[in-house]
């Protein structure tokens, strides 16, 4: 059990899956462009998993809408655990200008669990960056409950 | 200033002389950007806006819907606009059909983009347009509730 | 002429939210649907129930990427409603266009990074997004954020520019133009990016016009319409260098070179703009906009995509009774699924690409149908297996698809 923890922590490289529910594409384009050269995400070990099923951890872009939300939860079911949501944007994390659209939940949290909430419209990707470092990170110093539970 | 008036409301009188040869007696109406704006009989629409697309209205840009409870109709809003027809204004042609039975014919035979923005009314609006062979939802999930149409003013 | 009528799905059970349904003989796709609707936010209806002057803050949070325009055309309408359009000063008119066409080009580079990328040309899509920076600097300095940068107001635009920002545009601009010359160069000459987009997709002009295709997919088949030229709305003209792109072979490639060739006006009327900027407010003062009287407008723009149009009702109240929003990828749905037909299941990500689609890229499901047997692939699959396929199949498919 230890074990697998440490090896957890110390994984050199974490595969994020992108989601889009419904969103602008402004916070798509910038998790993007946090790819790029110019911000370059690969050299804090962050890669694009091509698949739910590789991925550790989900990054949920967008308000949901209600076609999308069905379809969040079984992207859900299907990463493997350990596993984390980060919510990307002011519309995953409320619903921000479209909260209480019709064909809008609401913010992800409201369909699956988030683990950590990037605010902005959209956020920069350093911004982006940065929290999923600093996911790592506790990740890391054993800050985050369930890892260790596991 | 003068000159300009004057133009669009020679070309005015082109586009209700049109309407005139498929029998509607319609006063159009020109704002000062160039749109015009006029009013005929739902049964009327499919033939005015056949002649207009041969007199060179050939562009569709979308069907605009307008629930009015308050008259007891819906609006329909039919946006025209001319191809190589220096000056010409952007048509808004707008019809007025019965908010309990809220049909129309189609113009999809005219306009093949309209199977796009007649499914938009019709799923939005609830308004039937007779003859579209593929009439459905297009925004809302398919198993929106039926009579659901979010548009509709309460 | 055939009605492009959606189709049915095919089988039943698949109650999953799909994109694009098509049905393959072989290799060869016979027959395409597209679906929408996962963006569907309900944001019309939300508008009826907020005030006038909310609404382009609004308007800007409908498309991330050209948030620009429906934010300004937005402001069209708006300023319509209340009557005050022809009191907007020059000098903001001016920077609205500076702007919108800084939009543009940031817009086009951005599509051409992901159309290579879906063709497996990863380097473009490096470059592309690198030179894109470049411009986002610009449109951060003139608007105050990098992407939704929210230019302008009812009235006019939020800021103004000093001459920094005119030097550091004419020099982007420069860099700009060269490389843009340089992608046009690659995509005319190189054999391998010819293989992906040359001959592929083809829209022919009769089509384009019965389809109610608008923008470059458009203007790649011949079709001479552009709403900057129609309407020269915001001043928009000749004389500051706006020319309509347009090539007559309304294949992928023609797509790519009308847009990397709008680049290049973009960049023109961008210089002539800030060359020649009149002096004077960026904005009217007018008193608090409440309450407009009764009545509607109908305003349209050139978007990176294609045309956009919005339409206002007003009842007198201090929010809008019905607001209408026709973006330029629902008019050229049709076309795109006319495109992907005759093709291979290879060409399916470049095809659908070619329309610039403003919709969520990332969790597009592709359901073929061979006549035996449904299967559904994950957009990002498709690639994979279009890039391998094309790996496989260049050296036949050089002679058919190259001169």
């Amino acid at each position: 059990m230890l074990k697998k923890v440490k090896r957890w922590a110390f994984k050199r490289s974490l595969w994020v899956f992108h989601v889009n529910t419904g969103g602008c594409n402004g916070c798509d384009i910038e998790i993007v462009d946090a790819l790029t050269p110019k911000y370059d995400l690969e050299r804090f070990g962050i890669k694009l998993a091509p698949s739910p099923r590789h991925a550790d951890v989900l990054l949920v872009v967008g308000p949901v809408t209600r076609k999308h939300a069905e379809l969040l939860k079984r992207i859900y079911e299907q990463t493997p655990d350990p596993k984390f949501v980060v919510a990307v944007g002011t519309c995953a994390t409320s619903g921000s200008t479209f909260e209480g659209a019709y064909n809008v939940i609401g913010g992800v949290d409201k369909v699956i669990p988030v683990d950590a909430y990037v605010v902005g419209c959209p956020p920069r990707p350093e911004a982006i960056i940065d929290a999923i470092v600093a996911l790592v990170n506790k990740i890391g110093k054993g800050e985050v409950e369930k890892i260790e539970k596991a | 200033m003068g000159g300009e008036q004057t133009q669009s409301q020679s070309q005015a009188s082109s586009i209700a002389e049109w309407l005139k040869e498929v029998g509607v007696e319609a006063e159009i109406r020109v704002d000062k950007y160039n749109v015009a704006w006029t009013e005929i009989p739902p049964e009327k629409v499919k033939e005015a806006i056949k002649l207009l697309k041969e007199k060179g209205y050939r562009h569709l840009i979308t069907i605009s819907g307008v629930d009015l409870p308050d008259e007891g109709v819906m609006e329909l809003i039919y946006h025209l606009a001319p191809v190589k027809m220096d000056g010409y204004p952007r048509l808004s042609l707008k019809t007025k059909i019965p908010r309990d039975k809220p049909e129309i014919d189609t113009i999809t035979d005219i306009f093949t983009i309209a199977i796009v923005y007649e499914r938009e009314v019709y799923d939005l609006l609830g308004v039937k347009f007779i003859g579209h062979k593929g009439l459905s939802r297009i925004l809302l999930p398919k198993d929106t509730p039926e009579g659901y149409h979010p548009l509709r003013k309460k | 002429m055939g009605l492009y009528i959606p189709i049915g799905p095919y089988h039943p059970a698949l109650k999953e939210p799909i994109t694009i349904r098509i049905k393959v003989e072989g290799e060869k796709i016979v027959d395409a649907d597209i679906e929408l609707g996962y963006n569907h936010r309900g944001i019309e209806k939300l508008l009826e129930s907020k005030l006038w002057i909310s609404v382009p803050f609004i308007a800007e949070h409908v498309c991330g990427i050209c948030s620009g325009v429906h934010q300004l055309t937005s402001i069209m309408g708006i300023e319509r409603i209340f009557d005050i359009e022809d009191k907007i000063p020059e000098r903001a008119k001016m920077l609205r266009i500076v702007g919108l066409e800084l939009e543009r080009i940031h817009s086009h580079l951005l599509w051409l990074g992901v159309a290579a990328h879906e063709a497996g040309f990863d380097t473009i899509f490096m470059y592309s997004w690198r030179d894109r920076e470049k411009v986002l600097d610009l449109l951060e300095i003139q608007g105050g954020r990098r992407v939704v940068y929210s230019i302008g107001k009812v009235g006019g635009v939020r800021r103004d520019v000093d001459d920094k920002f005119i030097r550091k545009a004419k020099e982007t601009m420069g860099y700009i133009r060269k490389q843009t010359k340089e992608y046009m160069r690659i995509f005319e000459e190189d054999p391998i990016v010819q293989a992906r987009f040359r001959n592929v997709s083809i829209l022919p002009y009769n089509v384009a016009i019965d389809l109610g295709a608008v923008g470059p997919t458009a203007r790649a088949s011949g079709v001479d319409y552009d709403i900057r030229a129609e309407d020269k709305y915001f001043g928009y003209s000749e004389e500051i260098g706006m020319r309509v792109a347009v090539r007559k072979e309304g294949d992928a490639l023609a797509k790519v070179l009308v847009r990397l060739d709008e680049i290049l006006v973009s960049a023109d009327i961008i210089e002539n703009v800030l060359e020649n900027l009149p002096s004077g407010p960026i904005e009217i003062k007018v008193p608090p906009l409440k309450t407009p009287s009764p009545g509607e407008a109908f305003a349209r723009s050139e978007a990176p995509r294609g045309e956009l149009a919005y339409y206002y009702r007003s009842d007198g109240k201090r929010t809008p009774y019905r607001v209408k929003i026709r973006t330029p990828t629902l008019a050229n749905i049709l076309s795109a699924g006319y495109m992907v037909k005759g093709g291979y299941i290879a060409d399916v990500p470049v095809a659908f690409a070619s329309i610039d689609p403003c919709i969520a890229c990332m969790e597009r499901y592709v359901i073929i149908n061979d006549g035996k047997k449904v299967r559904k692939i994950r957009w990002s699959r498709l690639i994979h297996y279009a890039n391998k396929w094309f790996k496989e199949n260049l050296h036949w498919l050089k002679e058919e698809r190259v001169y």
